[in-house]
């Protein structure tokens, strides 16, 4: 099995695989199976910009690699040219010594399906009403009017995946946007980047049903509602594949999405054992677990994801609000990193996504005090490269790099000092984000007009 | 005695023996300072500070330059109460409503906890500990966060709320959950004066237990810490306590800076979480990065705290985003130390000075920076010992090849 994360190179897989049925009807079929059905597009288009150079800047480039000044060309929404003869642009910032980075992105978010403030009226995020709401998809809960998505921006997080919430073993499709102020979400969709759905092992699947007196109530629950899941999905999809035209049943569309490997897992799991379990179920049933999130315990098993090539989605210090937070180590993403694994440094936070840049900091910190020294360069693999990876938009975003999009932070100082903030943030080259000027900054509507946000 | 020697004489005592003595030499007191001092300890307590290293001591550290300051303190928190929050039989924050303002948590402490290590492994050498999200949360405690996790004090005042969780819990008025405020300070008082002639049927809001514990705060003696975000809310509360002669610490302030002005007259101290800039609820929509910087500007009296538990790494973290979003250094460094111990008047600790409590961190690097962390952890004069559970589960799986490592009895 070698599944790739990229959407293209499994659509086509895809639709090679139908067209060994030969006849044009399958043919049609093949160019939307249900499976990939996307009937809410995005429709966000790369706002035209001027080409812009920044000059004089330390890059981490977010594939591992430092450039100590030098010059970044942006043009036509891409990195267009790295090095100090990089070329001539309609625009000049003289960066003077700051620093430069990939936009940071955010592979666990609640940003508008919890949008702030947090009452009833905006708690969309988690379909608590069955162990497998996979047929929900969270798109449909994002209210991109959430005031968090300009604090994230201004923090220089530039892309960010939403997933539903962890009460469910199967919770719906997450959904990958820019963090960028739009009146739709279709407006903020990150084109052609894959769907994911979220699973959740553990505490809070058994907790909430099992205490409706519901399956799943143990662990060993949660596990048989995993299998029986995706045997039926399994059918579904064998169905599909042989050219039948099964009625559409939402939940089983996701899941056998997965299962043709065009849907990402983003999989809520904190204990080594349980890890473990669930990358055997993925073998069981023929699909990649793409990442693991939380994974308190990832330490435990490092090198079991490093050889299953499962990035592990983690936090640098939250720890012992649950028993399965426990085992904690600060060294969690630090060991990850020594052995070879992919990892993540995620939020699930308004607060802390705003400063992931910190957050990887603190996991540096935690590795240097047991000699595990991680550069800053590496460090920046965890908010860029990897979380590009994990969500499959690495091959048009999360590096430096020409021909990437430019989803770039010009920071005021080196990204992993507390006292660094974004001082320009451009998504696909164009500025959305300056400091200095407030034309460059948002509010969002529900913001707009409050008394509570001027001084009395 | 030796607290009145002056700087001249400490070199000529300095190549005397000490009993129970420890030096730190050769140390700088703030980030920006290139004044070179040496630190004599004894009994517990910082004895001198003199410009010529200490020869003499029973035990000398040289901090080769680097940073000593005060330990930090975490002016409010569930450390000790909490184990797992999730856990009901390892978190014990939660205070029975009817026990309310009577509620001690000098009983409540699990001394054991493995969070406690992770604080002092950070330079949070003393915590004030108190239950919350009641209109009355009980007596808050001062904890030394040394080894033995030695009590310092277990009555500072009083710790309540008005955030918009706890009046939704009165009924959903703020207006009425700050008259029921207001009525049971004045019940407190009333009883004072006709200890007794209590009868709650006809005359008080509070069991008696309650009211007596509430005495000390409606003397003045106390402070009242309260958690409110609302900048109309803080408002009433000031006015609140004007009238009734209380002194008041507001705990979690969001919109604190809109009324920075009325806080610095009424000289009330807040604590703020200097990463809260989103709109949590209709209480803080004006949260904003620069809070503390604001107040600060206005004199006044700001702390930091992180309202859930995380490592000791996160409280200087808050400050140093708090300096990055415009406070001034010192003020978030005083933030950290001397403002907690003056706010609830827990003596001399939080500054370094001779007569005070030797909890000090030598650091090795900016102590608000994130790369930065104690080299060493002094509490009450003694040397701690850093290491915690955190460490130890990453020793143990360090190697990833030994595949037994789980079965290892260390």
């Amino acid at each position: 099995m070698n599944k790739s994360f990229g959407l293209k190179a499994l659509s086509t897989a895809l639709v090679l695989a139908l067209g060994l049925t030969g006849c044009g009807e399958d043919e049609k079929k093949a160019e939307k199976p249900s499976y990939i059905n996307n009937p809410y597009p995005s429709t966000y288009v790369a706002k035209e910009a001027d080409s812009v150079l920044i000059k004089n800047v330390h890059v981490l480039t977010g594939t591992g690699e430092y450039i100590e000044r030098t010059h970044v060309l942006l043009e036509d929404g891409k990195i267009k040219a790295i090095g100090r003869n990089a070329g001539k642009a309609d625009v000049t910032v003289d960066a003077d010594g700051k620093w430069l980075s990939p936009g940071i992105i955010d592979v666990h978010s609640h940003m508008g399906n919890y949008s702030s403030p947090g009452v009833w009226a905006t708690s969309d995020g988690n379909e608590m009403t069955a162990p497998n709401t996979a047929e929900v998809w969270t798109e449909h809960s994002v209210h991109p009017q959430d005031p968090n998505f300009r604090h994230a921006l201004a923090a220089g997080v530039t892309t960010v995946q939403i997933l539903p919430g962890s009460a469910n073993l199967f919770g719906g499709r997450a959904v990958t946007l820019k963090t960028i102020p739009s009146r739709t979400i279709q407006g903020m969709k990150f084109p052609d980047a894959p769907y994911g759905l979220k699973m959740a092992c553990g505490e809070n699947p058994k907790r909430v049903y099992g205490s409706k007196g519901r399956a799943p109530g143990t662990r060993m629950g949660n596990m048989a509602g995993f299998r029986n899941a995706w045997i039926q999905a399994a059918e579904y999809k064998a169905k599909i594949d042989a050219g039948e035209t099964p009625t559409r049943n939402l939940e089983l569309e996701t899941l056998a999405g997965v299962l043709a490997g065009e849907i990402l897992i983003h999989n809520h799991c904190y204990t080594a054992e349980e890890m473990a379990l669930m990358i055997d179920l993925s073998k069981e049933f023929d699909y990649q677990v793409t990442a693991f999130h939380h994974g308190v315990e990832s330490y435990k098993i490092a090198d079991l994801l490093a050889e299953n090539n499962i990035c592990g989605a983690l936090w640098a210090d939250w720890w012992g609000f649950k028993l399965e937070a426990y085992d904690f180590t600060e060294a969690n993403i630090a060991l990850m990193e020594k052995a070879g694994a992919c990892a993540i440094v995620h939020s699930d936070s308004e607060i802390d996504v705003q400063r992931l840049n910190q957050e990887a900091a603190k996991a540096m910190l935690a590795g240097r005090q047991h000699g595990i020294d991680i550069d800053d360069a590496t460090a920046m693999t965890w908010l860029t490269k990897n979380a590009a990876k994990a969500i499959g938009i690495d091959d048009v975003t999360g590096t430096i790099e020409e021909g990437k999009n430019a989803d770039v932070v010009i920071w005021s100082h080196n990204p992993f000092s507390v006292y660094a903030k974004a001082d320009k943030v451009y998504i696909d080259g164009s500025l959305y984000f300056d400091r200095e000027d407030t034309a460059v900054q948002s509010r969002s509507d529900f913001e707009l007009g409050q008394p509570a946000l001027e001084a009395k | 005695m030796k607290k009145l020697l002056s700087l001249a004489l400490a070199s000529a005592i300095s190549q005397a023996a000490f009993a129970d003595t420890v030096a730190i030499n050769n140390v700088v007191l703030s980030k920006d300072s290139k004044e070179v001092v040496n630190v004599l300890v004894e009994d517990g307590n910082i004895d001198v500070i003199s410009k010529s290293a200490f020869t003499g001591a029973d035990r000398i550290i040289d901090g080769e330059g680097a940073i000593l300051t005060a330990g930090l303190i975490s002016p409010i928190g569930t450390i000790g109460l909490v184990e797992v929050s999730a856990v009901d039989s390892a978190n014990h924050a939660g205070t029975p409503e009817s026990m309310g303002a009577a509620m001690s948590q000098a009983l409540n402490i699990n001394t054991d906890s493995t969070h406690i290590p992770l604080q002092r492994k950070y330079g949070v050498t003393s915590t004030v500990v108190s239950g919350y999200g009641n209109l009355f949360s009980g007596q808050p405690l001062y904890l030394a966060l040394d080894e033995n996790v030695t009590t310092r004090n277990t009555n500072l005042g009083q710790s309540a709320s008005l955030s918009s969780y706890t009046i939704e819990s009165l009924g959903g008025s703020r207006g009425a959950a700050l008259l029921t405020l207001k009525k049971a300070l004045t019940d407190a008082s009333e009883l004072l004066d006709n200890e007794d002639f209590y009868d709650r049927e006809s005359t008080y809001s509070l069991g008696k237990a309650q009211l007596e514990a509430l005495a000390d705060v409606v003397k003045g003696d106390k402070p009242l810490a309260i958690q409110a975000h609302s900048s109309q809310t803080i408002s009433h509360l000031l006015d609140i306590a004007k009238e009734l002669d209380i002194k008041l610490i507001i705990v979690g302030g969001g919109e604190a800076w809109r009324v920075a002005d009325k806080l610095a007259a009424a000289e009330v101290p807040v604590m703020v979480n200097a990463f809260a800039n989103v709109p949590a609820d209709f209480d803080q929509i004006g949260s904003r990065l620069d809070n503390a910087a604001l107040l600060d500007k206005a004199g006044v009296s700001v702390m930091f705290f992180t309202g859930e538990m995380y490592t000791g790494k996160r409280l200087s973290q808050i400050a140093g985003n708090a300096v990055a979003n415009g406070m001034d250094y010192d003020a978030a460094m005083a933030a950290l130390t001397v403002n907690p111990a003056k706010a609830w008047n827990l003596g001399k600790v939080g500054e370094v000075k001779p007569g005070y409590t030797a909890d000090l961190v030598l650091w090795n690097g900016d102590p608000l920076e994130l790369s930065s962390q104690p080299t060493m952890v002094m509490i009450n004069g003694e040397i701690q010992d850093t290491s915690t559970r955190s460490d130890k589960l990453a020793q143990r799986y360090l190697e990833v090849a030994d595949r037994d490592r789980a079965y290892k009895h260390k």
